[in-house]
């Protein structure tokens, strides 16, 4: 029997840059291939290629790329090979309503007549509630995860028989994902068919992926059925991505008073039109303290507000009700460049919070002409040893932020968050937006500063895996409340909220077989 | 929607009181309207008497409300210069100017949406660089000589369209060109700029993915989206050509607005002047609300605060 996808020897290059370097695989109906890899690894234009949806500029190449009826799937996309992508919320036309979108594939590949009915069936079959009224509706008026079941029941529209799969659920949040994960399993095993499941999450493939594909710079450096790779990975490679999952760290108790204290927090925004305004109330009332040499966690879901209480914290917003201590006092009776001082930012992306036209050395040197009297040569130095201290080798001082990978990014925002010496830091999700090795090596980089500094630390994050590797004491917030606290060992063992339970339900482990694991498992 | 119309009637209500503030002060304060009725040869008891007799000597507040209310009424005043009831002048003007401003959008749009868009396919391509340069060229020639170079080919060498007037509709067609070629770069621009940040998106990709035909994404999926900002500015340009192009109708005889307009303007012609800026006010206000309601219909997402 002829495999459902055949692939052999696929490259592509994009200008001077192999992307993907003769790579080679098959799908089997009913089975799912899991393509893993880091950012860069030539996963995604593996499937781009594969659809012919390549950029401008990419040229690709391959002995043969074939279905089971020797179609290419470039050939047959939206009908026999369909694909759906990582961002919901922009994957839609925001112009037309679901039902639009829905049918214009149906009818584009099989005729006007039936295209309500097979949207209202697939709307049903991924468990969109009410689906004759979202037929109606326009993506803007649906959630991130409702938007995805959505794309999904689009790519099904036709009945494929391959699905591609482009890192579905890494935009979601985790409880979303796993919900999501397990009615793409359900769908392909159900529907027969055969599934491309791009991912950087280990944890996601060891849930859907039958057999894993593991790239590293544009070649297939593993193959083979899930368990076996996972549980006894042979390339030292895959043995590393497996090593860097966040695993539960060691927290202290510590007795210090508090650094930092925040009572009955308060804050609301108003939003739409005059005559409709409607008020979210992000803060509830939310009060936490932080000790002095303490890593808290706050952990929470999108729209929890835990980006809210951050931005309160470091003083780019204000609460409507509630105080703010430190160190003693209220943060009002600051001066605001001593409290900027003091507390210092690190942000979820370092690719935006890096000004992009100043070299590294500028951009430290900032802080230091705005907190510190240094001379011009006393900062120089001190720019040296921040990058030291950062894991950054001194000439990096030279470069600009593009010229520098995520981690390293990321590394020079943590510098400069130092560079004034501050007793806390308040990181918001800083490893999101980067790779699970290269988020590794920051947390283990956070973990050593906090040691040498005796920094105290506010660790903001939607993902309870890395807070349980780093913190020492969680507050799990859910709309704009604190749900739970405690010992980070306490929570995550014995969490007593549902909400808590909900979110530790959805960390996807793998266990010493290979198998996927959640922690209610 | 019923709140955002109210809100729009409001703000509109305005602007409308604010500029017939403008014009009255412009026309009753900053200079002495009985001049302008006088003339030049008039005595110093001429003057007096007609400041007398059009009431020029109450308070400005009295005058105001005196303006605003024959205003309401649809008394605009008599020309200072034919005696002429002043809404009598505008109307019989405004059909030329308006036919004139209409033709022209739609070749300006005519020209700029397709060549935008075929732009945006192929960014930095000899293509894009032709529509480049013709738009450079549309906006860099002033209005008289594209006009007069019209004239010379399509009027007098090849004697194919009628070159002075405004009888027929063929009068409209070289006047309408010389117009929407200064319009049309500006509107490509966008269309251009529009579309490629668009084609970007990852709806589109979707729509590609899904084996939605080229056509379909480009037309239906992609300018929808693109033409949003597009749609602000054929308004803004539009109520600017409703002023009437000055230039545009001179060269070609065509009894409009804008020549009105210079007629009252150097001669000092305040009712007529009034009466024209209260005109094209209403006419912007009227245009940029279609265009907010336009776009509100074309993108859902605008409709939110309904």
């Amino acid at each position: 029997m002829t495999a459902l996808l055949t692939v052999d020897n696929l490259s592509v290059r994009i200008g001077a840059v192999e992307a993907v370097r003769g790579i080679s695989f098959a799908i089997e109906r009913g089975e799912t291939l899991a393509l893993v890899g880091e950012s860069g690894s030539g996963k995604s234009m593996t499937a781009l290629a594969l659809m012919g949806l390549l950029p401008r500029g990419a040229r690709m190449q391959a002995d043969r790329i074939a279905m089971a009826s020797g179609a290419a799937p470039a050939t047959v996309r939206g009908d026999r090979a369909a694909m759906i992508f990582q961002e919901p919320m922009t994957a839609l036309n925001p112009v037309y309503t679901i039902g639009d979108q829905l049918m214009a594939v149906w009818r584009r590949h099989k005729g006007p007549a039936g295209a309500r009915e097979r949207a209202l069936q697939l709307l049903d079959r991924v468990a969109v509630p009410d689906p004759v009224g979202r037929m109606e509706q326009y993506p803007h008026q649906m959630s991130g995860g409702q938007r995805q079941r959505v794309l999904i029941a689009m790519a099904l529209m036709c009945g494929p028989d391959i699905l591609i799969a482009d890192e579905p659920t890494t935009a979601l949040d985790v409880t979303t994902q796993l919900r999501l994960l397990d009615l793409l399993a359900e769908l392909q095993a159900d529907l027969g068919l055969g599934m491309l499941f791009i991912s950087h999450d280990l944890g996601a493939v060891a849930r859907v992926g039958h057999r894993v594909a593991v790239m590293k710079d544009g070649a297939v450096v593993e193959q083979g059925e899930t368990r076996r790779l996972l549980s006894a990975p042979s390339h030292p490679y895959t043995r590393r991505l497996i090593e860097s999952l966040p695993k539960p760290g060691e927290p202290r108790t510590i007795t210090e008073p508090p650094l930092l204290a925040a009572r009955d927090l308060r804050r609301s925004y108003r939003s739409g039109a005059l005559f409709q305004r409607r008020v979210l109330e992000a803060l509830k009332g939310v009060s936490l303290i932080v000790r002095r040499g303490e890593t808290l966690g706050i952990v929470g879901e999108s729209g929890c507000g835990k980006s809210t209480l951050s931005r309160i914290l470091i003083g780019l917003d204000d609460a409507d009700g509630g105080q703010v201590t430190f160190d003693g006092s209220p943060v009002e009776t600051m001066v605001p460049r001593e409290r900027a001082r003091r507390i210092q930012p690190v942000f979820q992306d370092p690719a935006g919070s890096l000004n992009p036209s100043w070299t590294v050395a500028r951009i430290l040197d900032l802080p230091l002409r705005l907190h510190t009297a240094l001379s011009r040569t006393e900062r120089r130095a001190r720019i040296e040893s921040l990058l030291r201290d950062v894991g950054l080798p001194s000439r990096a001082a030279n470069a600009r932020p593009r010229a520098l990978s995520g981690g390293q990014r990321q590394r020079v925002a943590i510098a400069r968050a130092l560079a004034a010496e501050p007793e806390l830091l308040v990181c918001d999700e800083p490893t999101s937006a980067l790779d699970v090795s290269v988020q590794a090596q920051i947390l283990e980089l956070l973990k050593r500063l906090r040691e040498e500094r005796g920094l105290s630390m506010v660790f903001v994050s939607h993902d309870l895996a890395v807070v349980e590797a780093l913190c020492d004491r969680v507050v799990i917030m859910d709309a704009g409340t604190i749900v739970e606290e405690g010992p980070a060992d306490r929570v995550f063992v014995a969490p007593q909220h549902p909400r808590t339970k909900a979110l530790k339900a959805a960390i996807l482990g793998i266990d010493a077989s290979g198998a996927s694991v959640t922690a209610a498992e | 929607m019923t709140g955002f119309l109210l809100r729009r009637l409001a703000l509109a209500l305005f602007v409308l009181v604010t500029i017939s503030v403008i014009t009255f002060v412009l026309s009753h304060v900053a200079v002495d309207p009985a001049l302008g009725v006088a003339g030049d040869s008039a005595t110093d008891e001429d003057i007096a008497a007609i400041r007398a007799q059009y009431g020029f000597d109450r308070p400005y507040l009295v005058q105001y409300a005196a303006y605003i209310g024959n205003v309401l009424s649809g008394d605009f005043g008599r020309s200072y210069l034919s005696g002429e009831p002043v809404i009598g002048l505008v109307a019989e003007r405004v059909p030329a100017t308006a036919l004139l401003a209409f033709l022209s959008i739609v070749f300006a749009l005519a020209l700029s949406v397709p060549l935008g868009v075929l732009a945006a396919l192929h960014p930095n391509s000899l293509l894009d660089r032709l529509a480049l340069s013709l738009a450079v060229f549309g906006q860099a020639i002033p209005n008289f000589w594209a006009g007069l170079l019209l004239i010379l080919v399509f009027g007098l060498n090849l004697g194919w369209l009628p070159i002075s007037g405004s009888s027929s509709l063929a009068h409209f067609v070289l006047p309408s060109i010389t117009l929407g070629t200064f319009a049309m770069p500006a509107l490509m621009r966008l269309v251009r700029a529009g579309m490629i940040e668009v084609l970007d998106a990852d709806y589109i990709r979707t729509a590609r993915a899904m084996g939605l035909k080229e056509r379909t994404v480009l037309w239906k999926y992609a300018l929808r989206n693109a033409v949003l900002p597009v749609v602000s500015l054929t308004a803004v340009q539009f109520g600017f050509m409703l002023g009437g192009s000055i230039v545009v109708e001179s060269i070609f005889a065509i009894q409009g607005i804008g020549y009105l307009a210079w007629q009252s303007m150097s001669r000092a012609d305040m009712p007529v002047i009034q009466a024209i800026v209260l005109l094209v006010s209403m006419a912007y206000i009227v245009l940029t609300l279609a265009a907010d309601l336009l776009n509100a219909a074309l993108d859902p997402r605008l409709r939110r605060a309904s």
